[in-house]
């Protein structure tokens, strides 16, 4: 049973639809600044990708970046209102920030986890939706939890989505943690320093072959396999072997059947010595020499690290990439680590390049990875 | 079309004061003196799952992990943002403040490497967890699968007092032929939880929702049930 992805939407730092999105990526144009003067929420040396359109005060904003991502996913497939549908919803904190008004005094109490169905309304009626957490994996888990069940022949169509706010919480979580970047993320860079915040939400319409057909959808990529393995090693920082990134690969490649080597890969990179060093050597492990004939990008310098919803967006730009023959630069980087020196960073601008697959890869808190392999859409 | 059947229950229920006596009795994990409420309430239901003998150590490794929770690590989520409150950060706190962290937890203690997903939402967690876990089973991602749902006590939900509760379900893969357990010929899949959905939407605990959803179902363990 073959799935095709049939419409994108996104709402990020970059745009408030998917058609901005497009012309970021191929633009390799950033959406992060300095903070300071529209979220006075934040620390006043805050840097991220914020989506100002929504007020930071006008909590809670997932289940409206959620209801604006889907609608737009619904338009750019070319779909009308469905019943029943499932949707799978990627998040690591949820309703972060009316969680924690309502424990300042401020707002009615709503859940964490709480995204039943209001914000959707428009595109579907009685949503089935599963929720998943497994930290910044969490929507590209949602991504293979709709692919197996597409695949089972359980449903024809599915949706997708996941969605992060950028909060105080958040953000001085990761300050605490000394894993933020003083300005923009530089990752696989030799001086790279941290990470950089973003939020906002991204949706995926996914649809078997014979739905898709039916309708006359124009594929615009088909999502071919997924793997997902936990390192089992540490809470907060990635296994240095990279075992369980390559054991997400190895499925993710065999499940999609690929014969050739992926054009581009758009790794996790997040500008965390950690991250990366584990991911190149990840990419060493499973391509072995191969890995240097391979363009490797991160789009979060673009973005900002979107935590829950970075499977979901980089799926979505990993399938940009393969629609415009055009992979997004790594912006900000300059010159790799020397233990990377072997492996193929695109810099500078985007670079033109016509292949029929790609990779998007993501890893998260708890040690779990995931591999997300893309065809060329072809009917 | 593979099927699945619940091999065994176990359940456990304790004050968070007891929660901690037998976390430190039964589980005996060096490296987890520090870990959260919640993930010591997964790490004795799976302890309690071993000792009881309902799970292999090498079937535990290969099964796939799929639970659900409501308000999951939210003594770790008050536990930092009464540190933001006070000016003060709390690292440990923002670390463990994620649904995720308890099956982290369990993956690093027993050397879990497939998969652990944890299914978040309101009373519906756990009915959305075990759906997911008998689709694993059906779409041969998985030969055994341990499911379930747990609650710990929240301040902010007003349920500071309330106990640990945690209800785990192995479900494992069954021949068709001549099998008396769950699914019968003209089995359409696994149950959904539609008509439980109203209910499972509004109840305090999905736990509960759970449980509930399973005697409407019919699905009882046809091996041990273990209940703390």
């Amino acid at each position: 049973m073959r799935v095709f992805v049939t419409g994108l939407g996104a709402v990020s730092c970059l745009g408030e639809d998917i058609a901005a999105h497009r012309r970021a990526f191929r633009e390799g144009r950033s959406g992060i600044r300095a903070l300071a003067v529209f979220r006075p929420d934040l620390p006043t040396h805050a840097w991220g990708g914020a989506v100002e359109s929504v007020p930071h005060d006008a909590a809670p904003r997932a289940p409206a970046f959620l209801g604006r991502a889907i609608g737009d996913a619904f338009r750019d497939a070319g779909l009308g209102q469905l019943d029943n549908t499932p949707v799978f919803l990627g998040s690591a904190h949820g309703n972060l920030d009316s969680w924690q008004r309502h424990r300042r005094g401020d707002g009615e109490a709503r859940g964490l986890w709480d995204m039943q169905g209001d914000a959707l309304a428009d595109c579907i009626d009685g949503p089935r939706i599963t929720m998943v957490s497994t930290a910044c994996t969490a929507s590209s888990v949602a991504a293979g939890l709709a692919l197996a069940l597409l695949k089972s022949g359980r449903t024809e169509v599915a949706v997708v989505a996941g969605v992060e706010i950028l909060t105080p919480f958040l953000y001085r979580g990761f300050e605490s943690l000394r894993s933020l970047a003083a300005e923009n993320c530089q990752p696989f860079d030799r001086r790279r320093a941290g990470l950089t915040l973003g939020e906002g939400a991204a949706a995926i319409v996914l649809e078997n072959a014979s739905h898709a057909r039916r309708r006359g959808a124009v594929p615009l990529a088909e999502f071919a396999g997924y793997g997902f393995a936990a390192d089992a090693t540490y809470l907060t920082a990635p296994d240095p072997t990279g075992t369980g990134a390559v054991r997400a690969l190895k499925k993710a490649l065999e499940q999609a059947g690929l014969r050739e080597l992926p054009g581009f890969i758009n790794t996790h990179g997040t500008g965390t010595r950690l991250n990366d060093h584990m991911e190149c050597f990840a990419l060493h492990r499973t391509f072995g020499a191969d890995a240097g004939k391979i363009a490797l990008t991160s789009t979060k310098p673009l973005t900002g690290h979107m935590c829950g919803a970075a499977g979901a967006m980089e799926f979505v730009s990993t399938v940009i990439g393969l629609e415009a023959n055009s992979v997004p630069p790594i912006l900000g980087f300059e010159e790799a680590d020397a233990d990377f020196t072997h492996l193929d960073f695109v810099s500078g601008s985007a670079r033109s390049l016509s292949c029929c697959a790609a990779i998007s890869m993501n890893s998260g808190f708890g040690g779990t990875n995931t591999a997300i392999v893309l065809h060329k859409g072809a009917p | 079309m593979r099927r699945w059947r619940l091999r065994a229950t176990v359940e456990v229920e304790e004050s968070v004061a007891s929660l901690g006596q037998a976390y430190a009795r039964e589980v005996r994990w060096a490296q987890g003196f520090r870990v959260n409420i919640d993930s010591r309430l997964i790490l004795l239901g799976i302890r309690r799952l071993l000792s009881c003998k309902i799970i292999s150590d090498g079937e535990l490794r290969a099964a796939a992990f799929v639970i659900g929770c409501r308000l999951g690590a939210m003594d770790s989520y008050e536990s930092f943002d009464d540190g933001l409150a006070q000016g003060r950060d709390v690292p440990l706190a923002f670390a463990y403040a994620l649904p995720s962290m308890p099956l982290a937890c369990a993956s690093i203690c027993h050397s879990l490497r497939g998969v652990t997903y944890t299914v978040t939402g309101a009373g519906d967690a756990g009915i959305r967890a075990f759906s997911q876990a008998a689709a694993l089973v059906e779409s041969g991602a998985a030969g055994m699968v341990v499911t379930g749902c747990w609650e710990s006590p929240s301040a902010t939900a007003g349920e500071g007092n309330a106990s640990c509760s945690l209800l785990l379900l192995v479900l494992e893969e069954e021949e068709v032929a001549g099998s008396d357990a769950y699914g019968a010929d003209d089995y359409t899949g696994p149950p959904t939880m539609d008509e439980d959905a109203p209910t499972a939407l509004t109840v305090q605990s999905s736990v509960a929702a759970l449980k509930r959803f399973l005697a409407r179902n019919s699905i009882a363990a046809p091996g041990a049930s273990f209940h703390a």
